[in-house]
């Protein structure tokens, strides 16, 4: 039995990593577009370089 | 400008280069040989060993250097304006790419006349050795690694770490032109008939993917 | 459909997945009986199999909007086709990692140079310098046309990959390993495994879908970067 959980922990392991990993990248892609929204906003922000 | 012109003359332009620097080929050719001896180490020496594994040195030897040539092959252009003014023009991409794929072809053959000779030597290869089928494996298993090899040296070309990238993408892609190279080879070391097969694969695999980058040659080779 | 619409639908998916996984946990775990020959151990088979086919479909995803994009140039293609290669190696990872607890047991080894293992261990390699082709290369044009065109080459290389490793493994046989996964199977074992297919395949859909959307989002962003840098340097 110690095996079969084993493998069935590694499977869901990796797929939570993965959902984790899609979260995270989530996170910063919505912050960067926070960040454009307002730079937008305020078109006397100098400071995309 | 017909296309086999502009093939012609950018093999000829990097054949050329190489011939009056030698670098690519002393390079290659130590690099290859290092690796063969390098790697026979790893049989202590036993003849027996070396006897079956020999196929695989030789094209673990190939293969290293084929990375070096295909990387010199398109390094040298990023800093040239002639390549980007050859990529601007409308010269078709497939000619551009068949023009490196046959210096690299013929760069590999000049290293394999050096090489095959030294492992008939360093192998102790038997009297019985079909030395015919090793030169057929060896110029299709050329034709598999140089053809490839361009393409994806031309798809590094564009990336960071473009050293590491070509053997990144080129190795797995290769595993069965190379599993057929090693095979075939092997067979014909110890002389015996199975080895057909693996050419049949081997020129199969050549006929489909060069077929294949040159359908695909602008995908790599447009200027950005 | 309405961005609140959307994420109800999402929400709903995401739990009908969860639940699909949990039951399919039941059957692997309680519902299949045990097998005869090897024991608990053949519960493994229950996620190896599964997390194999859904890889293939994700691969297969991939190939498929590869030439979509070789063909159309559509940003949707290109995020199509990162979301497959990414969420197929995942469960190639997983279907190469429970392979080898199983087999250890069962077989006395870790690995053995099969052919479907050996074709299962190339084709990660090859998804995996997919990936890192297109980390190394700037997004934009570049990387997406890139990356299809390499996936195109994956598809012609996967069936003789498969013909000449099958042919390598005739010349050279693997040793005789008995009990292998596909044995005979009862018919509350092929529930299970049926159970477990529809769950994995639910999870790989999900993650491809959020993948995808992200992807698109990734793009978009890219995008209105340019503008807004363009727009200021006029």
């Amino acid at each position: 039995m110690g095996s079969v959980i084993a493998a069935y922990s590694a499977a869901w392991i990796i797929l939570m990593a993965y959902l984790l990993s899609l979260g995270a990248r989530q996170r910063k892609l919505q912050q960067a577009l926070e960040r454009l929204e307002q730079a937008a906003e305020s078109p006397r922000a100098a400071h995309v370089r | 400008m017909p296309s086999w012109r502009i093939a012609a003359a950018v093999a000829a332009r990097d054949l050329r280069i190489e011939a009056r620097t030698r670098e690519a080929l002393l390079a290659m050719g130590f690099y290859a040989v290092l690796v063969m001896v390098i790697f026979s180490f790893a049989f202590a020496g036993d003849a027996s060993l070396t006897g079956l594994a020999g196929g695989g040195l030789l094209w673990v030897a190939l293969l290293f250097a084929a990375l070096v040539a295909l990387d010199r092959s398109f390094s040298r252009e990023a800093a040239e304006s002639s390549w980007t003014g050859l990529l601007i023009s409308p010269a078709p991409r497939v000619a551009v790419l068949a023009g490196k794929f046959a210096s690299s072809f013929v760069l590999l053959l000049g290293l394999e006349a050096l090489l095959v000779p030294l492992l008939a030597v360093l192998f102790n290869a038997p009297r019985s050795a079909n030395w015919g089928g090793i030169a057929v494996t060896v110029l299709l298993g050329s034709w598999a690694l140089a053809a490839n090899g361009t393409y994806f040296a031309a798809m590094s070309a564009h990336a960071r770490q473009r050293g590491l990238l070509l053997p990144l993408l080129l190795l797995p892609v290769s595993i069965p032109a190379v599993l057929a190279m090693v095979e075939a080879t092997q067979a014909y070391l110890a002389g015996g008939g199975m080895a057909n097969y693996w050419l049949r694969i081997l020129a199969g695999y050549n006929v489909i993917f060069t077929a294949l980058g040159a359908m695909l040659a602008d995908a790599v080779l447009e200027a950005e | 459909m309405s961005g609140a619409a959307k994420s109800r639908w999402f929400a709903g998916a995401a739990a009908a997945t969860l639940a699909l996984l949990l039951i399919a946990l039941y059957w692997a775990l309680i519902g299949a009986p045990t097998e005869a020959t090897m024991g608990t151990i053949q519960r493994i088979f229950y996620y190896h199999v599964p997390a194999a086919f859904s890889a293939w479909v994700a691969f297969g995803l991939n190939a498929a909007a590869s030439a979509w994009y070789l063909a159309r140039r559509s940003p949707k293609a290109d995020a199509l086709a990162v979301a497959g290669a990414e969420v197929g190696l995942a469960f190639l990872s997983v279907n190469l990692i429970s392979g080898p607890i199983w087999a250890h047991p069962v077989w006395g080894v870790w690995w053995v140079w099969d052919a479907r293992l050996t074709l299962t261990l190339a084709m990660w390699v090859m998804y995996a310098s997919y990936l890192i082709l297109r980390q190394l290369t700037p997004p934009g044009s570049l990387q997406p046309r890139l990356a299809a065109a390499l996936s195109m080459f994956f598809a012609a290389d996967i069936p003789i990959d498969y013909m000449a490793i099958r042919w390598w493994r005739t010349q050279h046989p693997a040793p005789v390993l008995f009990g292998g996964p596909d044995s005979g199977l009862a018919p509350r074992m092929l529930v299970a495994l049926l159970w477990s297919l529809a769950a994995f395949l639910a999870l790989a859909g999900l993650l491809m879908w959020m993948r995808y959307r992200q992807a698109l989002a990734q793009d978009e962003l890219r995008r209105r970067r340019q503008q807004q840098l363009l727009a200021q340097e006029a």
